[in-house]
């Protein structure tokens, strides 16, 4: 199968400047590619660097050395290197990226939130609506929600507006950061049939699944971040395999 | 599949000086068609000077600003007094903070989206009204306010009014000078959601002048933060504000009172 | 004492009451305004024997084109025979000696305040008019150096404003004088507070037209066989005033009138603004 992901080389440092500099160095020299219809799971304890090296997939961080190369639209991009359009052409179309936290303008309705990635790449409005209500439908956000603004939604309301915010646009690649954190069973298991059916249509995903259930249902394999396992992951672009 | 991105904009080592204040040193950028630019830094940081510099007001002392036209790329500083003025009001559009600075608040607000499409060439009251009809439609101002005087209109309905005015030339480039300045947090959003909304539609070329990070956040594509006349630090919007280089940005971002 | 205040008529005054340099400076200036159609010159305005705003800007531009075999004609809201007209008729017979009449066709210089004489101008005349305010723009721009940018790039969108504006409130242009024109396609030109029924008269006249404003100091021009369009929209084109009635002495149809009171009673009625058109055609009438 087609890689969709190549990351070589990846470094990480932030430097605080408002805290008199101080270094903090998150990971180095990551190597990981992921293929077509495969879901890798980031694994590590907390603070190991999973969000940063998800954030850096995306260009929301800015790694310090190496590559992350996306195909995109029949084209290899590194996303490291890329002008700042680029990045946001291949955000538009090629990578979809569901964070723990819903940030949108304030006042703007439910499904407009979540027909607006759709109708940016230029499909039709009513196919669009027509999509967002059905992932609405299937991650149970009541009816009477769609039309309002997710400000005043719980904290699972919130995420799963993301989610399908997230799954609109059927993008060869996904991110997914805690996509099922504070979810109750019956929205996991609606969480973990769109992650299957992306992989079943050739979605590479990338993700961080702190639950294990969801992690055994998706990820294809496992792949360690974290400073104890830095140096022996040098080289290495196969992690091991679920069980 | 790849669409054509066409770059509309680029500044090269653009700097103006007040008496000895450097208010831009040698800003260079570029931007393309489609893209939203956010400026943000500090007052004083020179961020409207360099706008009044794209906008055509204030002669830069040095650099250049190149913009495409049709089929070929205009110096907008080389060009003589008269051809500037020809090509400024089509293709360029200046939104300002305060948005009776750029209305006419004792003609109606069909007269003021009417205006800018006069003084370009058009001579028909009936297509006139029926372009202004549709701006205000699309600005959110219902129609049968098209002969009421913009004096009586909210200071979101007026900002809206300057933006639909400034729109309707079909500009390639529109400046806006913290267009939400002035308004009630309730009404930003719904502001910045129409401009979002227009430069999609549009595919106009956007750069917004800000000291509001949520706005820049929310807006812009690309992110330029200016300190004492210089560019610090640029790039995508959400990687210079989640992973901000500069230790001056790195403050700005961490200022933000979170709520 | 008092005789040193009267006047002496033997050489007193100059040809013309102005003094020859002055002319001069004021003919240069009608030169620069004839060869740019539509453009404002400025020019060194004098005091003259009557306040601003009685004409003093159209007294020296006449003062300057007259020359002694001259036929002067003046007149005020077409009249011949109200004060302001019969004075400056009387100033002009008393300072330069010339000939005066009523008659349109006699007259080689026509000062006039506020009309066109309806009989069609001859290439053989100068119609010399004296206006208040020669910015067309003023309306709208106070600043005279943004205005004469404005000017300078041809820029005259916001003078559309106005039509705009009256259209959608009134559904009509509501200016019904001073109704701004285009000159040879390149500058917007006030014709003086000339009623809108006037303005075609303008329009490749066969006279040469001199604009004078003595306070406002600026002199422009439209030379003979000059395009004049007035401003309109496509759709809404340029109309002039229609009377339904003619006039009550002369009978004509095709004259601008003025409406006036009979009586305390309300009874009214239309006579023609312009006195010579109108007895030239009731002599025409009884002669034959």
């Amino acid at each position: 199968m087609t890689i969709l992901i190549s990351v070589g080389g990846l470094s990480k440092t932030f430097t605080l400047h408002t805290q008199g500099g101080a270094e903090i160095a998150v990971f180095d020299d990551i190597s990981l590619e992921v293929r077509a219809g495969e879901c890798v799971c980031l694994h590590g304890p907390s603070g190991a660097g999973k969000s940063t090296l998800l954030r850096s997939l995306y260009a929301n961080y800015k790694p310090d050395a190496g590559h992350v190369v996306v195909q995109h639209g029949g084209d290899s991009i590194d996303l490291v290197s890329a002008e700042p359009w680029e990045v946001v052409e291949v955000r538009r179309r090629t990578i979809g990226y569901v964070s723990q936290f819903l940030r949108v303008i304030p006042r703007v309705a439910t499904t407009d939130i979540v027909t607006e990635p759709a109708i940016a790449i230029g499909i039709p409005a009513d196919e669009a609506h027509a999509k967002a209500k059905a992932l609405l439908a299937r991650l149970n956000i009541p009816k009477r929600l769609w039309s309002l603004a997710p400000a005043t939604f719980s904290g699972g309301e919130q995420q799963r507006v993301n989610i399908a915010r997230g799954f609109m646009v059927n993008y060869p690649v996904l991110l997914l950061d805690e996509p099922t954190a504070s979810l109750d069973a019956a929205n996991r298991q609606s969480v973990v049939e769109l992650i299957n059916e992306a992989k079943a249509r050739g979605a590479a995903i990338v993700g961080i699944f702190h639950d294990e259930e969801v992690r055994d249902a998706v990820a294809d394999r496992l792949f360690k971040v974290g400073q104890s396992v830095r140096k022996s992951q040098r080289n290495m672009t196969a992690a091991e395999p679920v069980a | 599949m790849k669409p054509k991105v066409r770059e509309i904009l680029r500044v090269k080592h653009l700097s103006k000086t007040f008496g000895r204040v450097p208010a831009c040193s040698a800003v260079s950028f570029s931007l393309r068609q489609g893209e939203v630019l956010g400026i943000v830094g500090e007052s004083g940081s020179g961020k409207s000077t360099l706008l009044r510099c794209l906008a055509g007001r204030i002669e830069p002392d040095d650099g250049n600003v190149l913009i495409a036209s049709d089929d070929h790329v205009v110096d907008l500083w080389e060009m003589d007094e008269a051809s500037r003025e020809q090509f400024l009001p089509t293709t360029i559009s200046l939104i300002h903070q305060n948005p009776r600075d750029g209305l006419r608040i004792d003609i109606s607000a069909g007269g003021n989206i009417a205006e800018p499409l006069m003084a370009a060439g058009s001579r028909h009251y009936g297509s006139l009204r029926a372009t202004a009809l549709e701006w205000l439609e699309k600005v959110d101002i219902e129609g049968r306010r098209i002969d009421d005087l913009p004096e009586i209109f909210s200071g979101g309905m007026q900002q809206r009014l300057q933006i639909a005015r400034g729109l309707a030339t079909h500009p390639r480039l529109v400046l806006m000078d913290e267009p939400t300045g002035g308004l009630d947090v309730s009404v930003q959003a719904k502001l910045l959601d129409l401009l979002r909304s227009l430069v999609r539609e549009l595919g106009i070329a956007l750069i917004v002048v800000t000291h509001d990070i949520g706005v820049a956040r929310l807006l812009a594509d690309r992110l330029m933060v200016m300190q004492c006349g210089r560019v610090i630090e640029q790039g995508l919007t959400d990687q210079v504000l989640d992973d901000p280089h500069h230790p001056y940005t790195q403050l700005l971002v961490s200022s933000i009172l979170q709520v | 004492m008092e005789t040193d205040f009267t006047f002496d008529d033997s050489g007193v005054y100059s040809f013309a009451y102005l003094d020859e340099m002055t002319k001069r400076m004021i003919r240069r200036a009608i030169l620069k305004a004839v060869a740019v159609p539509g453009y404002q010159v400025p020019f060194g305005s004098r005091e003259m024997p009557l306040p601003p705003g009685w004409g003093t800007g159209g007294l020296q531009v006449t003062a300057s084109i007259l020359g002694r075999d001259d036929v002067l004609k003046v007149i005020d809201q077409g009249a011949d025979d109200t004060t302001n007209a019969v004075s400056i008729r009387r100033f002009f017979a008393h300072v330069a000696d010339v000939a005066t009449t009523e008659r349109t066709g006699d007259a080689t210089v026509i000062q006039t305040r506020h009309r066109i004489p309806e009989r069609p101008l001859t290439e053989d005349q100068i119609i010399v008019f004296q206006v208040p305010q020669p910015e067309a723009l003023r309306r709208f721009i106070p600043h005279e150096a943004v205005a004469r940018k404005l000017h300078a790039f041809g820029r005259y969108g916001i003078m559309y404003v106005r039509l705009y504006e009256d259209i959608s409130r009134l559904g009509h242009v509501a200016m019904s004088a001073d109704y701004p024109v285009m000159v040879n396609g390149r500058y917007l030109a006030s014709p003086s507070p000339i009623p809108k029924f006037d303005n075609p008269k303008l329009h490749r006249s066969r006279a040469l037209a001199l604009f004078g404003a003595g306070r406002e100091r600026r002199i422009h021009a439209i030379p003979p066989f000059t395009d004049v369009k007035s401003l309109d929209f496509a759709d809404h084109p340029f109309t002039v005033q229609h009377f339904e009635a003619c006039c009550s002495l002369c009978g004509a149809q095709d004259s601008y009138l003025d409406e006036i009171l009979l009586d305390d009673r309300g009874t009214r009625a239309f006579v023609c603004s312009d006195t010579a058109y109108c007895a030239e055609r009731r002599d025409e009438r009884t002669a034959s």
